[in-house]
């Protein structure tokens, strides 16, 4: 799971001789990035944040809300990868931190309507977070107590509970849940971006793909840097060795229960926003228990405890409906038939177990082993010049950006 | 003498023996549930997260088998065949390529198993609840105009689950399967050395819990009860929480941890609310695990920290 962050490779590189300009351009480069961690991350990972949201330009308006949703999925990966991959917590309740998430904001929202307070949006998203962090934390003070399955049936029995719980609720709607408005922006934050002088505006139905996506790029963000801080060291230490970590002077218990406080953040980030595109929560759609299984599924597939695992998982998520018409219709299923509505669920799962038994490490994982592949034959066949300096580069702002964990 | 009967009556039909026998009924399945989690865990130390969804799709095999005519003890003996058999292959196909490998990658399979017998269940048999009916009567009986919570049916599942405790009482204590059993699940090496064929012995496991959760599962859905894809979830569940307080190395544990789950759920519905008896299990668990994390019928020592 843990090779060092910065490839021992480069260094050869950087003594050669004779050295083309571009090689020594991405030379240079990986230097600065290696000067200059924090703010590589943040000029990375806003790129290609800025690049999503340009995407969406370009994507029909009945495929955007799926990519919102992705994005929204893609936090909630986040949470899960870092409460698995680097604290070591196999967690399957995270759609319960989702389904907290989404419902305080939805009652927010329904209680100061949106219609014409758009500054409730911020707020729900806000307090969704803080009553996550409170739900993380009366889960997570059993959790310090409790290794692998333990935990996993607890946190199971976490998501089980929690809607049927919601349901009770008067106040939350009942099985009929709560509806929530389509996130709108207030005018002036659209008159800034709609220039009419070039008659240049972004649709509606776009905003809150956009915006989510922006809150998504920044979740990121935050989530690079904890990886990289100490706390984030320090996790993966208690994952690895919790003796050696005790040693160190590390209080594991506060450690676990930390651990769960930041993902359920997550979670209950990734709920929220989510609930802004989807607009309707109700206990059993879309935050059954069975969609912890999904964010298991999406997490171990895109590569546990790396950003672009989380990344993938999200592009995952938001293009499984057309990718999953499209192999129906070819196999010849019918959508309309028993096995046509099963497909995804079997396909997320099967690809989940042969994932798991055949390629532990998932797309990142995978990807991360070809490229080795890759420049152990391009170092043993011609070290000199022929070398082409794309790939290299390419390897080091990629590593720049998830400074590859695993 | 009528007197006493009398005071029989309603001793049977108060509240509170109501309560019992309604929390029993629901206590033994917890039991069944929570002991086939614990059989698995002894021998492969692995929780098996699609212990419902193996169950409900052997129950659905055997059952759907009625459609046809056949007599409710044939589909009755199918069913726990199936699950026997179903049982030995996964633990063949999925688990044994995971041995020695990281604690995560057993759990995410059986999480993938759990969601994949669940899609292809409802493939096959729809997503629709349908009833089969119950061998013996599921009415309640009226003891001179009172309700006693009790019913042919319940009794014989009552007698079912006392048969099957002690059958693998029997079987685990008392027979040289049972001591091959125990010997590979405590000390698989020396147990080899001694020529035990470990890896038969584990099959051996996981298909005798795979069974035991079926009868666990018709009982749940024959008659009202209603057979449905997702019906095991929750008691999987909550079958989960029990052995997890009885300890998951514990069969005794996990049999009394299911009787007193069961009871305590259904006296806290009665006597405060229905809210207070869905977290009743969860809050159960957390108090248990900070308590004692290994369980408390547990004899393994706490993993120092």
């Amino acid at each position: 799971m843990s090779t060092p962050t910065s490839p021992p490779h480069d260094a050869t590189h950087v003594e050669q001789p004779k050295v083309s300009s571009l090689k020594k351009f991405a030379a240079g480069s990986r230097g600065v990035i290696r000067a200059y961690p924090s703010a590589t991350r943040i000029v990375s990972i806003t790129l290609l944040t800025f690049l999503a949201i340009l995407a969406t330009f370009y994507i029909s308006d009945t495929q955007n809300p799926a990519i919102g949703e992705g994005a929204a999925v893609a936090v909630a990966v986040l949470g899960l990868t870092w409460l698995t991959g680097w604290s070591g917590q196999v967690s399957l309740g995270n759609s319960g931190f989702m389904m907290v998430g989404a419902y305080t904001a939805s009652l927010w929202i329904n209680h100061h309507p949106s219609a014409t307070q758009p500054s409730s949006y911020g707020i729900g998203l806000v307090l969704a977070v803080a009553v996550g962090a409170v739900t993380g934390l009366i889960l997570g003070l059993p959790a310090t107590r409790l290794r692998g399955p333990y935990l996993a049936g607890m946190t199971i029995a976490f998501a089980v509970v929690i809607p049927s719980f919601i349901q009770t609720l008067s106040f939350a709607g009942g099985s009929g849940g709560l509806q929530v408005f389509a996130l709108t922006p207030p005018q002036w934050f659209v008159n800034f971006f709609n220039d009419q002088e070039y008659g240049y505006q972004i649709a509606n139905a776009q905003w809150p793909t956009d915006i989510v996506i922006a809150i998504a790029g920044f979740s990121f963000l935050i989530m690079a840097n904890l990886f990289h801080s100490k706390l984030g060291r320090s996790m993966r230490m208690v994952r690895d060795n919790d003796v050696a970590a005790e040693l160190a002077g590390i209080n594991l218990p506060r450690m676990r229960a930390l651990a769960f406080v930041i993902s359920a953040s997550f979670g209950a980030l990734g709920g929220a926003l989510f609930i802004y595109i989807a607009n309707t929560i109700t206990p059993e759609e879309p935050f059954q228990f069975t969609f912890g299984i999904t964010l298991l599924t999406l997490m171990v597939v895109g590569g546990i405890g790396t950003l672009w695992g989380a990344a993938i998982a999200g592009v995952v998520f938001a293009y499984q409906g057309p990718w999953i018409a499209w192999l129906s219709s070819h196999v010849g299923i019918s959508s309309t038939t028993n096995l046509g509505q099963q497909m995804p669920n079997i396909l997320f799962s099967g690809i989940l177990i042969l994932t798991m038994l055949l390629a532990p490490r998932g797309i990142v994982g995978g990807i991360q082993d070809l490229v080795r592949i890759v420049k152990k034959l391009l170092a043993s066949s011609a070290s000199r010049s022929e070398t082409s300096p794309e790939s290299p580069s390419d390897n080091a702002s990629g590593d720049a950006a998830t400074h590859s964990p695993s | 003498m009528i007197a006493l009967l009398a005071s029989l009556d309603s001793f049977l039909s108060s509240r509170i023996m109501t309560d019992l026998f309604y929390g029993l009924a629901l206590g033994v399945i917890y039991a069944l549930v929570a002991l086939s989690l614990v059989i698995i865990w002894q021998s492969t130390h692995v929780l098996n997260f699609a212990q419902g969804a193996m169950a409900t799709f052997a129950t659905f095999v055997g059952m759907t088998q009625l459609d046809r005519g056949l007599n409710w003890w044939v589909c009755f003996a199918i069913a726990i065949l199936f699950g026997f058999l179903f049982g030995g292959f996964t633990e063949r196909v999925l688990i044994r390529p995971l041995y020695g490998k990281p604690e995560i990658n057993p759990i995410v399979v059986m999480v993938g198993l759990l969601g994949l017998l669940e899609a292809i269940g409802q493939t096959f048999w729809s997503s629709s609840t349908r009833n089969y009916p119950a061998p013996f009567s599921q009415d309640y009986w009226q003891l001179h105009g009172r309700l006693v919570a009790l019913s042919a049916w319940v009794i014989f599942e009552f007698f079912l689950a006392v048969v099957i405790m002690v059958s693998i009482l029997i079987l685990f204590q008392f027979t040289n399967i049972g001591l091959r059993l125990r010997a590979a699940a405590l000390a698989p090496e020396v147990a080899r050395l001694l020529g035990v064929r470990v890896n038969r012995m584990l099959t051996l496991g996981w298909m005798i819990a795979s069974a035991v959760g079926t009868i666990a599962a018709i009982i749940v859905t024959a008659g009202t009860g209603g057979l449905n894809v997702n019906v095991m979830d929750a008691f999987f569940v909550s079958g989960f929480i029990a052995a997890a307080i009885g300890g998951l190395d514990s069969p005794v544990g996990a049999v009394i941890g299911g009787i007193v789950l069961g009871v305590t759920t259904d006296f806290v519905r009665d006597y405060w609310s229905g809210n207070a008896a869905q977290l009743t299990p969860l809050v159960a668990l957390l108090v248990v695990l900070m308590i004692r994390p290994e369980g408390l019928f547990s004899k393994s020592t706490t993993r120092r920290v």
